[in-house]
């Protein structure tokens, strides 16, 4: 009964939340939980008979932590979950008082949980997780708060909390570290990349820092081959197919450690063709590689997060990408962002739009790519691109940062998801 | 060149980019480079210093980006042993472009991350001292080049030293923390203008561009080529000019 009132004052904080902003979930009633009863949180976590998931890293958490819970849910395992906006502890909290009872349990028999790095080090203080996948370290060059070693440590010190299994990118050579740590008594496996997948990346995968050697396959789950949207894994010496919810070799990764994980918690049980199978049945990723057909043609959406994101997702366009625009929003105040980034691969971009449209166009110049036209305008930037014929090979691509997305779905009538709001 | 022979590349160096592009600031080094070819500058070099060792003998520019606040005591051990070669820049009038954490580190005194004060390489003769509260926003520079739109993200203040110019008055933003903006001495500049300063401002970037090329009894041609970006470059100051009503 201890959390019976703190439990009830946070769905009233709910209530009236939802009363004055309909449809908006919010981290209010978890602050207001969190505050009234700060045991509430780690006691809810403990309570899972069948153990605690938890999946951290700089990228890739949420796309993970997704095909985790599908995979687990097609072998008949129903676990709790967080929505990635609630990856710190006052979302976790209200997202725990949306499916609990009155005395603060939740009745799934376990919780896979997407953490951010510092409240994921924050919250093993209280709860630790049986097993822990850490997907890799990275650092937005522009987030000078966080330097790489300061995630490495955050990520060590839930690995050390770790009861059973720690599952870690043998690519990473920060999460490498901890595989030979002395404090870190929980068992250890991998997932990883292949010579020839990194080979066909030679920028690299986005981590701050490489391991010099790549994974042997009988030691976890090794990525062997990624071709757009369709990539090939080696699990246990068996090898499958798994189709993406979006192109882009961290999306091949990213499968490759929600099997790994996956395989780790059902154990026995796991069956490597369903994995495949289900993970290959997933709705697309918003605004990541998602296709979409607007006026009778394809488009494709492709989100830029930080520059590290950016980058990325331009090595990984197709090659005959002959019509693209390219958004930036509000979102991206200071321009540095644009600038670590090379974007001399694009070679045409036919429209430059948004709020900070003639500082993107800018960069691009310098870069050699050849700027069609620029329209701070998004609206109009999207409609006179939207206009232009189809492209002869290909489709039309829409580059676009977070602002940009959001203003870009609602002014082509587009579904607005809770989480890139 | 001091011995009167020819040389014919212009080497521009970025030191040590891999740890000193906090903010892209190591962009710069590319905007002039690509500006001295759009110029026709034959023989454009873009050296990455990473290791010592790579510093350029004969160098028409430096680049000294910033780096984020646990790097500083890397970055100061990696400066230092180029501090010869820079010293050398400075005397023979290269111009070196140092932003930030990267200028300070060059200063009399710079923060430690664990906001002590310690002393730098003295190559200016200010001193970097702590500030109350980090600021992060634009910044706005009246400057004799014209008016300079950049972005600041620092808790730092700078105290200028003997023999040392403000690269401007502040018309929006902090800079310096005392209505100054950055420090001059000789051919050094040292600004709180982090990232693509360069590209935004190009009227900057050919002052600094024409005292390197003159250096070595060159000019900088006009540029047909710069033009486009040059247009991209004056909307988007204006787009910031705009929003803060200045
Ligand atoms: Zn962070």
């Amino acid at each position: 009964m201890r959390y019976t009132a703190a439990v009830l004052s946070g769905r009233l904080v709910r209530l009236l939340a939802r009363i004055r902003k309909p449809g908006g979930g919010s981290a209010i009633p978890g602050l207001v939980v969190n505050t009234i009863a700060p045991g509430y949180l780690g006691h809810a976590l403990k309570s899972f008979p069948d153990g605690l998931v938890m999946i951290s890293g700089s990228a890739g958490k949420s796309t993970i932590t997704k095909m985790v819970v599908a995979v687990l849910a097609a072998h008949g395992v129903e676990v709790f979950t967080n929505p990635s906006t609630a990856n710190i502890a006052q979302g976790l909290t209200s997202a725990l008082l949306e499916r609990s009872d009155l005395r603060g349990r939740v009745h799934q028999r376990m919780a896979v949980l997407e953490l951010d790095e510092g409240h994921g080090a924050a919250l093993v203080e209280r709860v630790q997780p049986d097993i822990l996948l850490l997907t890799n370290v990275m650092v937005d060059q522009i987030d000078r708060f966080h330097d790489s070693q300061m995630v490495a440590d955050m990520l060590h010190t839930m690995a050390e909390a770790t009861g059973g299994t720690v599952i870690l990118n043998a690519d990473d050579a920060f999460l490498m570290e901890i595989a030979g740590a002395p404090d870190v008594l929980a068992a250890i496996r991998y997932f990883g990349v292949s010579d020839e997948v990194l080979a066909a990346n030679p920028r690299g995968l986005g981590y701050t820092a490489m391991t010099d050697v790549r994974l042997p396959a009988e030691d976890g789950t090794l990525l062997v081959s990624v071709a757009a949207r369709e990539a090939e894994v080696v699990h246990a010496g068996e090898v499958c197919r798994v189709t993406l919810p979006a192109r882009g070799v961290h999306y091949a990764v990213d499968a490759a450690a929600a099997i790994e994980t996956a395989a780790t918690i059902l154990g026995e049980s796991f069956d490597l063709a369903l994995a495949a199978k289900t993970i290959g049945s997933l709705p697309p990723v918003f605004g990541r590689g998602e296709v979409v057909e607007i006026g009778g043609e394809t488009v494709e959406f492709i989100l830029v997060q930080n520059p590290a994101s950016y980058q990325l997702n331009l090595d990984s366009m197709e090659a005959n990408t002959e019509q693209v625009l390219l958004a930036v929003g509000s979102d991206v105040r200071d321009p540095s962002y644009l600038w670590p980034v090379d974007t001399s691969g694009l070679g045409t971009v036919n429209m430059v739009t948004g709020s900070k449209a003639w500082d993107a166009a800018l960069q691009l110049v310098y870069d050699g790519v050849a700027v069609d036209r620029v329209e701070p305008d998004l609206a109009a930037g999207l409609d006179a691109f939207l206009a232009l014929p189809k492209p002869a090979v290909g489709h039309k691509t829409i580059i676009f940062t977070a602002d940009a997305m959001r203003r870009t779905r609602v002014h082509l009538g587009l579904s607005v998801n809770k989480e890139t709001v | 060149m001091s011995d009167g022979t020819e040389r014919d590349a212009f080497v521009i160096a970025t030191l040590f980019p891999s740890i000193l592009n906090t903010n892209g600031d190591a962009a710069n080094a590319r905007v002039l480079a690509q500006r001295a070819r759009w110029a026709g500058v034959a023989n454009v070099s873009l050296i990455e210093v990473e290791h010592a060792k790579q510093m350029p003998r004969d160098v028409d520019f430096v680049v000294v980006g910033a780096c984020s606040e646990p790097d500083v005591v890397r970055a100061h051990e990696r400066l230092a042993a180029v501090q010869p070669a820079l010293e050398a820049a400075g005397t023979a009038g290269v111009p070196v472009l140092a932003v930030g954490t990267g200028w300070y580190l060059l200063s009399q005194r710079f923060l430690t991350p664990g906001r002590s004060s310690e002393a730098g390489l003295g190559l200016f003769s200010g001193s970097a001292s702590k500030r109350s509260q980090r600021i992060s926003d634009d910044l706005v520079v009246d400057t004799a080049y014209g008016q300079l739109v950049g972005y600041e993200n620092h808790s730092t203040d700078y105290r200028l030293g003997q023999g040392e110019k403000p690269l401007g008055t502040v018309a929006y933003g902090s800079g310096n923390g005392d209505g100054a903006e950055g420090a001059l001495t000789g051919s050094l500049v040292g600004t709180h203008l982090h990232g693509p300063i360069l590209a935004r401002n190009p009227s900057f970037a050919d002052h600094l561009l024409s005292r390197a090329l003159e250096r070595t009894g060159r000019t900088l041609p006009t540029s047909a080529r710069a033009q486009e970006a040059d247009r991209f470059a004056a909307n988007a100051r204006s787009a910031v000019t705009t929003a803060l009503g200045l």
